[in-house]
């Protein structure tokens, strides 16, 4: 947690390997990032770092479907298990019907569980979410949360989550907060 | 004024970017190449001006009007004026009949005359004219005279010396109009050589020459009087007249496809422009901005950045021609005249032509936003109608068109192959792309490169309409330059026949044909000449075949008939046959424009008048002549032995080694022999033909530079989406290898299938333009299918992977910041 501009995405962002930080050191199985290129970084992530962003970041120009298929066409798995696996998890996150829909014809509700199935269908072992519900009302918010924490629960990836939000903070294990670049435990 | 200060916030944050880039590359595009062929163009036709002497010749029975005079001073014109007429030179109690020319001071207005110190000897260029008391003979007259300078000729009641040597005179013309020997002298001596009489053939000609040579063209034609003709370089001189004229077409379709470029680029970007727009407009709704409100401020945006961009686009424009006639200076032979001011108003114009002829739809869906856009983005928002999109940008391009070209038939056509290829890339483009999902089984690269373009077929529609319109551009220009180059040359081959002789008898003919290769001279064919009338078409008098309508100028007087057994090599039949052997005497074939202007028909019985008798042919075939080749060539020609009753001489061309010494020689050995040497004006109009192909080529060089530049701006206009791609690619784990494989794949696939689309269009516009335009035989090249896709789909590929670097370089978070902002 902590307040706007404190530097929680940027922190995500180090973390995941996706900026390498200017000073210090961050490991991901025992690999520092700043030591690996930048496809040694993204081979590391794939398949085993998910992420669900504030603004969903799907592909614009793939429907749903394609976009959880995604990540495990990067991985190399064939086209037709992909698309399996895709379809189960599309119905999984309730969107069994959406599946040719292209992320505009989406409401945003819907994108971000689409995101959802995209972060998770490649079971990953660590799993960054920044503000994910930070983009929809309330009630939206609520069952897109709820979602995310039960899939959580059923794969077992460490979560790793950025949030304004206390009570969704508060269903965390662990709560830090970031404060002119502290990082400080509030409850674990 | 909110529309300046929007602008001013959008450009620091760099939304406008791409769209003011756009706009100032096609201005700057189009104005380098406005600026460039204006120069080139007047360059050359101040080069070939250099043969007709002036810009403008005015020829006629007595001098012309002082009023006329006056008006070509008014508009800043200088003039000259010369007299010809034949007369008889005598000398050492010989006599020859020449061609008097009298010249006053100025001339000639365009180019120079050459004169050598003796007979036989090296010309050398000279800004003057013979002094009053003097004359300067050209070698066929010193030879026939056997004179040499220092020896003094009696001309008419006065005497003359010759002073020098008359090597070339840059308005004498490579005809046989002008084949009698030259005697030029000074206009001072007419009076006292008493030769003008009452009844004398004289031609005053008036040299005009000057930048508002065209207007006053325009205002003194309605004036001449039938005794009256008025040529300019085009029509004056036909050997490079045509040319010219071509490739002055050649840089307005090149300035043409430059427009066509620019087009695209700018629909690319504003489309862009608008989309990126949506929201804000939609917040302007919610601010309680009427939708015509809202439109005024986008609108006003627009004129702004159209002014700016315009006017840097113009500036930059000048700069660059100046760099790029600076780069070639070396190159060019021709000194290019400084640029004038109207292409940078075209500059402008062009600027805000071309953005509210390309942008206008894109206002449109601006206008049409929703207020409940705010909220919903993926509210639907109606865009301008078909007709509005694709209408306003036609009429902007065939505006624009007919302002670089000034050729309504070529803009014509060139927007009926650009039609044409929109609807071949709407609907074979897309099916194409739609049925390339097999190429997905050669790897995840390529599945990602191929799927991103069946994905969203609006978007690789336009792309794929870009690349293939810029290789079409390329490929047409190539192709024409290529052909003019290969017809000029042609037309003018390394081993042209350099002198034409006249007068040769039947009996010198076997001696002189054996001199000449004696002295390593190559011979055409002989050809016997007979002057005669064409009297009647089958047996009804010329006057009353053609029904009150004037008869040519050809068959109003004698004219050259000649006999052959074999078609000359610069002549084609178009209809009937040539003579076959066996065929009796009596049959004609006519050149075929005269053939048509006679409203005659193949069967014709035609009736001659040769002195006092009487002969009958009849027409079996038209023979297509190309009068700039430098051969002998006759508006009818008649089958073997049917001139043979008449006494006749035979003139033909040949090719002289050396063609001073040479022709002294044989005119020394045959004296009734008229050879008149061309071998300077092959050379002054193969010089000229050299530096308008230079020329071409510069122009070339700059359409595919232009065309590169397009390609890339419409690169970068997909590349926001590109950032923001690969961002998610590489967050989800892509590696680079295959972001730059898959990049490559869809670029090298849009590439190759432009480059096809852009073959096809290159066919048809080839054949319109060639056919209808350059009057050239347009041959299906099977290269154009080959090359074109290779070559665009490597050249689309490396650009569009070059383009795309950025968004493979950048680490993930990065990229989504940009793509975010």
């Amino acid at each position: 947690m902590g307040p706007s501009g404190a530097g929680k995405s940027t922190l995500l962002s180090l973390l995941a390997g996706l900026d390498v930080p200017e000073s210090g050191e961050i490991r991901f199985q025992g690999n520092a990032f700043s030591q690996l290129s930048e496809d040694a970084r993204a081979g590391l992530r794939r398949g085993q770092i998910g992420f669900v962003f504030q603004s969903f970041q799907l592909l614009q120009g793939l429907t749903a479907l394609e976009n959880v298929m995604l990540p495990l066409e990067l991985s190399g798995l064939p086209v037709k298990q992909a698309r399996h696996r895709g379809l189960d998890w599309l119905n999984r996150v309730g969107l069994g019907k959406r599946v040719s829909h292209r992320p505009r014809m989406l409401s945003g509700g819907e994108q971000q569980r689409t995101a959802l199935a995209r972060a998770f269908v490649t079971d990953p072992a660590l799993m960054f979410a920044d503000e994910p519900t930070g983009n929809l009302d309330r009630r939206t918010g609520q069952a897109v949360n709820d979602l995310l924490f039960e899939l959580n629960a059923e794969t077992g990836a460490t979560l790793v989550l950025v949030t304004h939000d206390e009570q969704l903070a508060a269903r965390c294990q662990r709560i830090l907060e970031l404060e002119n670049g502290q990082l400080l435990e509030v409850s674990a | 004024m909110i529309a300046w200060r929007l602008l001013v916030r959008e450009f620091s944050s760099g939304q406008l970017t791409l769209l003011a880039v756009a706009l100032l590359v096609s201005v700057a595009a189009m104005t380098t190449t406005a600026v460039l062929t204006d120069r080139i163009d007047r360059a050359m036709r101040a080069d070939a001006a250099t043969l007709l002497g002036g810009d403008l010749k005015l020829i006629g029975p007595r001098p012309p009007d002082l009023p006329w005079l006056k008006k070509a001073e008014s508009l800043g014109l200088e003039h000259t004026e010369t007299i010809e007429f034949p007369s008889v030179v005598g000398f050492g109690g010989r006599f020859e009949l020449s061609g008097l020319k009298m010249v006053s001071q100025d001339y000639p207005l365009r180019g120079q005359l050459e004169i050598s110190d003796q007979k036989a000897g090296v010309g050398y260029p000279v800004r003057e004219i013979p002094a009053p008391g003097t004359a300067w003979a050209d070698p066929q007259l010193a030879a026939k005279l056997d004179l040499n300078t220092g020896d003094v000729i009696s001309v008419g009641e006065t005497v003359l010396e010759i002073t020098q040597i008359l090597i070339f005179e840059p308005d004498r013309g490579g005809s046989f109009v002008s084949l009698t020997p030259r005697l030029l002298m000074n206009r001072a001596d007419l009076a006292a050589s008493e030769l003008i009489q009452p009844g004398s053939r004289v031609r005053f000609i008036t040299l005009f020459a000057g930048d508002r040579a065209s207007t006053f063209r325009d205002w003194v034609e309605p004036r001449l009087d039938i005794s009256q003709r008025l040529r300019g370089v085009v029509d004056g001189r036909p050997e490079v007249g045509g040319a010219l004229k071509r490739a002055t077409t050649y840089l307005s379709l090149a300035g043409l496809l430059t427009v066509l470029l620019s087009g695209a680029a700018i629909a690319m970007t504003a489309t862009r422009w608008a989309n990126d727009h949506i929201g804000d407009s939609a917040l302007f709704r919610t601010l309680g901005l009427s939708g015509r409100e809202t439109t005024r401020i986008f609108a006003w945006e627009l004129a702004i950045l159209g002014a700016a961009a315009s006017l840097f686009g113009v500036i930059l424009g000048y700069l660059i021609q100046f760099a790029l006639v600076d780069t070639i200076a070396g190159m060019l032979t021709i000194s290019l005249p400084m640029p004038s001011f109207y292409p940078a108003f075209l500059g402008l114009l062009t600027g805000f032509v071309i953005l509210f002829g390309f942008a206008t739809p894109a206002l449109v869906t601006l206008s049409r936003v929703p207020p409940i856009r705010v909220f919903k983005r993926d509210y639907a928002v109606g865009g301008a109608s078909w007709f509005l999109r694709y209408g306003m940008a036609m009429s902007s391009i065939a505006a624009l068109g007919y302002l670089y070209s000034e050729d309504w038939r070529l803009t014509a056509w060139v927007l009926l192959a650009v039609v044409l290829l929109f609807f071949l890339v709407s609907i074979i483009g897309r099916l194409v792309i739609k049925a390339l999902g097999p190429l997905e089984h050669l790897g995840p690269a390529w599945r990602f490169g191929i799927q991103q373009l069946i994905r969203d077929p609006a978007a690789s529609g336009g792309q794929l309409m870009a690349f293939a319109l810029t290789a079409l551009a390329i490929a047409m220009v190539s192709l024409v330059r290529f052909d003019l180059i290969t017809t000029w040359e042609a037309q003018v081959p390394k081993d042209a026949p350099n002198t034409f002789v006249l007068n040769i008898t039947d009996a010198d003919g076997p001696e002189f044909v054996e001199l000449v290769k004696a002295r390593g001279g190559q011979l055409a064919p002989l050809y016997p000449i007979v002057r005669g009338r064409l009297e009647t078409v089958n047996g009804i008098r010329l006057s009353e075949h053609l029904k009150g309508q004037e008869a040519p100028g050809s068959v109003r007087r004698e004219l050259s008939l000649t006999e052959a057994s074999t078609l000359g090599l610069d002549n084609r039949i178009d209809r009937g046959r040539w003579f076959r052997a066996g065929d009796a005497p009596g049959l004609v074939t006519i050149e075929s424009k005269l053939f048509d202007k006679l409203n005659l028909v193949l069967g014709d019985q035609l009736n001659y008048q040769i002195g006092p008798d009487l002969i009958s042919a009849k027409v079996i075939g038209t023979r297509v002549v190309q009068w700039d080749s430098m051969l002998p060539n006759f508006f009818m020609i008649f089958s073997p032995e049917t001139l043979r009753p008449f006494e006749s001489t035979s003139l033909t061309s040949i090719r002289l080694r050396d063609p001073v010494s040479d022709t002294v020689a044989i005119s020394n050995s045959f004296r009734q022999v008229t050879l008149l040497s061309v071998d300077a004006i092959l050379n002054q109009v193969r010089g000229i033909l050299d530096r308008v192909s230079q020329a071409v080529t510069v122009v070339l060089y700059f359409v595919v530079v232009g065309g590169v530049l397009v390609l890339a701006a419409s690169v970068q206009t997909s590349l926001p989406e590109r950032r923001k791609e690969s961002a998610i690619l590489r967050t989800l784990g892509g590696s680079d290898r295959l972001l730059s494989q898959s990049q490559w794949a869809e670029f090298l696939t849009l590439g190759v299938l432009s480059g096809l689309l852009a073959a096809a269009g290159t066919e048809l516009l080839g054949w319109l333009v060639y056919t209808h335009i350059f009057n050239l035989q347009w041959q299906s090249l099977w290269m154009i299918w080959v090359l074109l896709p290779i070559t665009n789909g490597l050249v689309v590929g490396t650009i569009g992977r070059w383009s795309a670097k950025e968004a493979r370089r950048l680490p993930p978070a990065q990229l989504l910041k940009i793509a975010e902002t």
